[in-house]
């Protein structure tokens, strides 16, 4: 089949697979560094569930699960590490998931033959929330 | 100067079809209702009109772009999948031009056989190829690559196990 311009159409169609590639991993690296911000509440909710089951089986439960609140403390602890690894790395965390959005954006953007229209909005989306959160942990209010 | 306006339609999204008009590419851009439509101008009597489907997998450096994905996708985790099916068309005819001629081209439901478009002109059309078929290169090497995908995952896997026994 005659076809003047296959390297170029090789090279396009690499580009859009490049494209799709960054969206996907900037939404999963936002949700990642989202799980890790709400993880401190989850740090506060383990402990709220540990106290009342405590309370409401009113000591007892330390009978039939005698590691009962080691349990709790060691999930405690590791969704604190995970809170601390994420805020720890924020800055990169969400500047990766912006040059990602980005770069998807224009990738998606300069191909001809389809319209990427929501992958287009959810990136900007993305990058939109991914900017808030940096201003958020830049002011202080998450930290 | 002759002009022959080229409209495709029925084309699903996933599916990139490239058109050329005597040897050269044309570029068709979509419409409001999903078509492409394309316009060329010659001084010829006739010209060949071909619509063809690129696959991802036929080009050259196949091998170097599924590499690089692959790796900038986490081991292909957050690659989309390659067309397994592998189905590509090949059509050409022949259209004897008016001073503004119209070809339309209407893409069947993809399947491994069978007449690929139907077309409809207000010149007279001559059919030269009209046919879907499995690209076998395409297909053997979308297998080469889900091989060396689930090999590189069983180690990836042995190696993650390993590590964190060691640390344990």
């Amino acid at each position: 089949m005659k076809n003047p311009s296959l390297a170029k159409m090789e090279f396009n169609n690499f580009g859009l697979r490049l494209g799709k590639i960054f969206f996907n991993l900037a939404i999963f690296l936002l949700i990642f560094c989202v799980c890790g911000m709400v993880s401190l509440l989850s740090t506060a909710f383990l402990f709220l569930v540990g106290a009342v089951v405590t309370i409401l089986s009113m000591g007892t439960i330390f009978v039939y699960a005698p590691n009962f609140w080691n349990s709790i403390i060691a999930g405690m602890n590791a969704t604190a590490n995970f809170f601390s690894f994420v805020i720890g790395n924020a800055y990169i965390f969400l500047s990766i998931v912006m040059a990602l959005s980005i770069a998807s954006i224009v990738i998606l953007a300069l191909d001809r033959q389809n319209k990427h229209i929501p992958r287009i909005v959810v990136a900007s989306i993305v990058l939109v929330v991914a900017l808030l959160m940096m201003i958020f942990v830049a002011s202080g209010v998450i930290a | 100067m002759k002009k022959l306006s080229v409209k495709i339609t029925g084309v699903p999204k996933k599916v990139h079809l490239y058109t050329l008009v005597d040897g050269q590419m044309i570029k068709l851009k979509k419409n409001q209702f999903g078509a492409y439509e394309g316009e060329f101008e010659t001084e010829k009597e006739n010209v060949a009109v071909e619509v063809f489907r690129s696959l991802e997998l036929l080009g050259k450096l196949w091998w170097l772009y599924s590499l690089i994905t692959f790796i900038v996708s986490v081991l292909g985790i957050f690659e989309p999948w390659y067309d397994r099916k592998c189905i590509a068309l090949e059509c050409k005819y022949v259209v004897s031009l008016k001073e503004t001629s119209e070809i339309k081209i209407n893409l069947k439901p993809l399947s491994k056989e069978g007449k690929a478009v139907d077309v409809e002109s207000d010149s007279e059309v001559m059919e030269v190829n009209n046919a879907f078929y499995i690209d076998k290169k395409a297909k053997l090497r979308w297998r080469l690559m889900l091989a060396f995908k689930i090999i590189i995952w069983i180690v990836a896997i042995i190696l993650a196990i390993y590590f964190i026994a060691i640390n344990i």
